[in-house]
């Protein structure tokens, strides 16, 4: 089920409606059964991954809290960390390996060939096993208990408003919460609606208006002037954040009304002045938990200046293949680990004091930023790299001028950098909890208008669930 | 008792459902138009469609054709079928009254069926039209024929076109079908489905973008720019196009008749008024010219062309300059034309016979 669908539009009124009549216990089971519905109406045929998952990481748990033999300790965290990446290797690297493998040498039998995932990528599998992981890891550094009971773990896991595409939640930060003891209160509740509102225009509105057009540039960009291809990518920088922090914001807004905070996912990430600092602003749950489940455990900055640079291009290496598995993610993941490592050696990580430093150094950053998007948006590493020599050569071509594309491309970007700038989401925010008449004349307006808007125009899916 | 959220709630719904009402009341008193949105089997923009007991439009005609007689056959698709006017306003209704003015023993039969193709033509005058006997077979060509060419390679059968008038096969059809003319006969459900989509074609969320799997759509006969789209699919629909017409126009030269070729110019050829372009169609995508193209095939098949674009403008014009402007398409439609744009097409065919 898409957030964006007139289905959403009903599935959440009705959720909550039986979620405020029940008990604490109810509420969980109730609330479990809605994710496992939620997640089985947009495809039943890969719940069973969810159950594995669910079950190897319970189990696992259990099993490290219930010995302090390392070995055995080391081997319930094994078998969890295994049967979670293998299962994501599985489904999502599977091809990528087996076609570089037979670009060394075609040495892969056919027998082998023909057992490799080609069909769909599980839904929400990228997202799910992190959470997993990070819970075994946890409980065996002591960081937690283990959960007692296999519902309130399943919930955790596949809790419908960030179960699909993130944020990455950490046991920790959920499972107290599911004690149910108490709910959102009017407050919280008028802010959960408006955050869902602001996330359904971004993702709406912008996003979506944006996709066709910045689809036709990148699926032929032969055909594309280099200025039409820069077009686009401006357009792509806007369209990927609209409808990624789109979501959150529907994920985040959607948990609250059940009173359940979950981490935030964006803090106006194009306005930083350097990829460091860009990285603690975008996708924050991702950075997150690459930091505490990889790059520190990687020995982080403690081993030498040399190490941690290497540290943090294995980390953002496996970053950008955790997107997807090609050449154009390794290289996506390889530019951001590489410019983060020359701030760190430079001391360009720092914000420089001048204004015009500042402006500078943002102004670069959002450069590359723009150039890695290119890797990030193109279907494979040629791809993008014909995208790149267009643009830098300035080739002839077409440039489709229609559909306001200008408005589009520097239009929505200059949009973002105003509204962040001026913090208009935490604006609404703040004026929903205080207005309650308003606010419910608000929510009466948007649900018509997006209840037309989602029967007649496509719905576009998000891009993050693609990953 | 209920609480006082479902009281307000209810509150709420009330004011809204009085302003829905008041709102209703008003478009039906200040904006009739709004109220024509039924298209179904039955009806088109409200008007009943009233086919005749061997299948189309209009007067039911024998098929021996009487000694002195003209005949001329009008086919095509739904601009010629007349979709959105009643049966009286389509092209061929107008030009049967022009010619009869001319040849009181003229006839003009409408053959036209709603999302036909050119192939579809050909099966359809070998099932039926042959044995009507006409002398002149006149075919509005449309810009979505020339998708249907890749979209739909195989042809309808005149049966099946015909079956789609008929009445819903089960009683969960009928109900399904009277509940939405029910729902469309609200002019606030016309009023606001009308301003929605407009408001979706102009930020974006609804294109003209074709399919690669499904290349329905008007724009491909414009050779329409699109990077997943080979560029040169367009001349390919033509090329296609081109050969069933000539195919067509080989069977209707066999039995005596001659083939005329009517160009019928979709709205936002008229001009770049926004009023004419609501779908905020982008010209820049345009590679081809299709009068052009429709002229070299039509003459390649050895038929006469008309283009209704210039004899449109003209009365556009025309209406412009004396204060009185006219639409000449039927309300919030691109394509189909109203009573005035039929006559432009009717005048332009009968002063070309």
């Amino acid at each position: 089920m898409l957030f964006t669908s007139n289905l959403y539009l009903i599935y959440l009124p009705v959720v909550l409606l039986l979620y405020y009549r029940l008990e604490p216990r109810g509420r969980r089971m109730m609330l479990l059964a809605a994710s496992w519905l939620f997640y089985m109406l947009y495809n039943p045929w890969f719940m069973w991954i969810i159950l594995a998952t669910t079950s190897v990481d319970w189990i696992a748990g259990k099993g490290i809290s219930s010995t302090e033999n390392p070995k055995a300790r080391r081997l319930w965290i094994v078998a969890s960390v295994v049967s979670n990446m293998g299962l994501l290797g599985y489904f999502k690297y599977s091809t990528f390996t087996l076609e570089n493998l037979n670009l060394l040498g075609n040495f892969i039998s056919p027998r082998v060939a023909s057992l490799v995932w080609r069909g769909a990528l599980p839904l929400g599998i990228s997202f799910h096993t992190f959470q997993g992981i990070s819970y075994v890891v946890d409980v065996y550094r002591k960081h937690m208990k283990p959960v007692d009971s296999f519902f309130e773990f399943a919930l955790f896991v596949s809790f419908f408003p960030q179960l699909v595409a993130g944020p990455i939640v950490r046991a920790p930060e959920f499972i107290p919460q599911v004690k149910f003891t108490s709910s959102a209160d009017s407050v919280a509740f008028r802010r959960g609606i408006a955050r869902i509102i602001f996330g359904m225009f971004k993702k709406v509105y912008v996003a979506d208006a944006i996709a066709p057009w910045v689809s036709d540039a990148y699926a032929d960009p032969n055909r594309f002037s280099g200025a039409g291809l820069l077009l686009a990518t401006v357009a792509f920088t806007t369209q990927i954040y609209c409808d990624f922090s789109g979501y959150s914001d529907i994920a985040i807004g959607s948990a609250a009304l059940f009173g359940i905070k979950l981490p935030e996912n964006f803090d106006a990430p194009y306005l930083s002045r350097s990829i460091t600092e860009f990285w603690r602003r975008w996708h924050m749950t991702l950075s997150r938990w690459l930091r505490d489940y990889l790059y520190i455990p990687l020995g982080g900055n403690r081993r030498g200046k040399i190490r941690t640079y290497i540290n943090l291009m294995i980390t953002m290496l496996l970053g950008g293949l955790w997107h997807g598995s090609g050449w154009n993610w390794l290289v996506w993941g390889g530019i951001q680990g590489a410019v983060m490592s020359v701030e760190r050696l430079t001391g360009l990580d720092k914000v420089p004091q001048s204004r015009t430093g500042q402006f500078a150094r943002w102004l670069s950053t959002l450069a590359v930023v723009l150039v890695s998007w290119i890797f990030f948006r193109a279907r494979s590493y040629s791809h993008a790299m014909l995208v790149l020599t267009r643009i830098l050569s300035w080739s002839p071509g077409v440039i489709h001028t229609e559909n306001r594309s200008f408005i589009f491309a520097v239009g929505g970007l200059t949009l973002i950098l105003v509204a962040e700038w001026f913090n208009l989401k935490q604006r609404f925010l703040a004026w929903s909890e205080t207005r309650k008449t308003a606010m419910r004349w608000l929510v009466y307006a948007c649900m018509a208008i997006f209840a037309v808007t989602f029967s007649r125009a496509p719905n576009q899916e998000f891009i993050y669930f693609a990953f | 008792m209920p609480s006082r959220a479902t009281k307000r709630i209810l509150l709420d719904l009330g004011v809204l459902v009085a302003l829905a009402a008041t709102l209703e009341l008003a478009l039906r008193v200040l904006a009739p138009e709004y109220g024509h949105k039924i298209f179904d089997n039955k009806f088109t923009g409200s008007y009943p469609v009233d086919v005749n007991s061997d299948g189309y439009r209009g007067p039911a005609q024998s098929k021996e054709k009487p000694p002195g007689q003209l005949r001329i056959l009008a086919l095509g698709d739904s601009e010629t079928f007349g979709t959105g006017v009643p049966s009286g306003q389509t092209w061929p209704a107008q030009l049967d009254r022009k010619m009869k003015e001319r040849h009181p023993g003229s006839v003009v039969i409408n053959g036209g069926f709603e999302g036909v193709g050119i192939r579809d033509l050909n099966v359809a005058w070998n099932e039926v039209w042959r044995d009507y006997s006409p002398d002149i077979v006149v075919v509005g060509l449309t810009a979505n024929m020339v998708s249907l060419e890749l979209a739909r390679p195989e042809p309808l059968s005149f049966a099946n076109v015909v079956a789609s008038h008929g009445d819903p096969p089960n009683r969960l059809s009928r109900l399904k079908l009277l509940i939405g003319r029910e729902f469309h006969s609200i002019y606030t459900v016309g009023f606001i489905s009308i301003f929605a989509q407009r408001a979706l074609y102009w930020s974006g969320l609804l294109d003209h973008r074709l399919t690669p799997k499904y290349l329905y759509g008007e724009v491909l006969a414009y050779g329409w720019s699109q990077g997943d789209i080979p560029p040169d699919l367009a001349g390919k629909a033509w090329d296609a196009l081109g050969e069933d017409l000539s195919k067509f126009s080989d069977q209707i030269r066999k039995t005596g008749a001659r083939l005329v070729v009517v160009w019928m110019a979709p709205r936002f050829d008229l001009s770049n008024s926004w009023r004419d372009n609501e779908k905020n169609i982008p010209r820049e995508r345009f590679t081809l010219d299709p009068v052009v193209e429709a002229s070299a095939i039509v003459h390649r098949a050895d038929a006469k062309f008309i283009d209704s674009l210039p004899y449109l403008k003209q009365a556009r014009e025309k209406s412009v300059a004396v204060g009185e402007y006219r639409a000449l398409y039927v309300h919030f439609d691109a394509a189909h034309y109203d009573n005035d744009g039929n006559s432009v097409v009717a005048q332009a065919i009968a002063d070309s016979l």
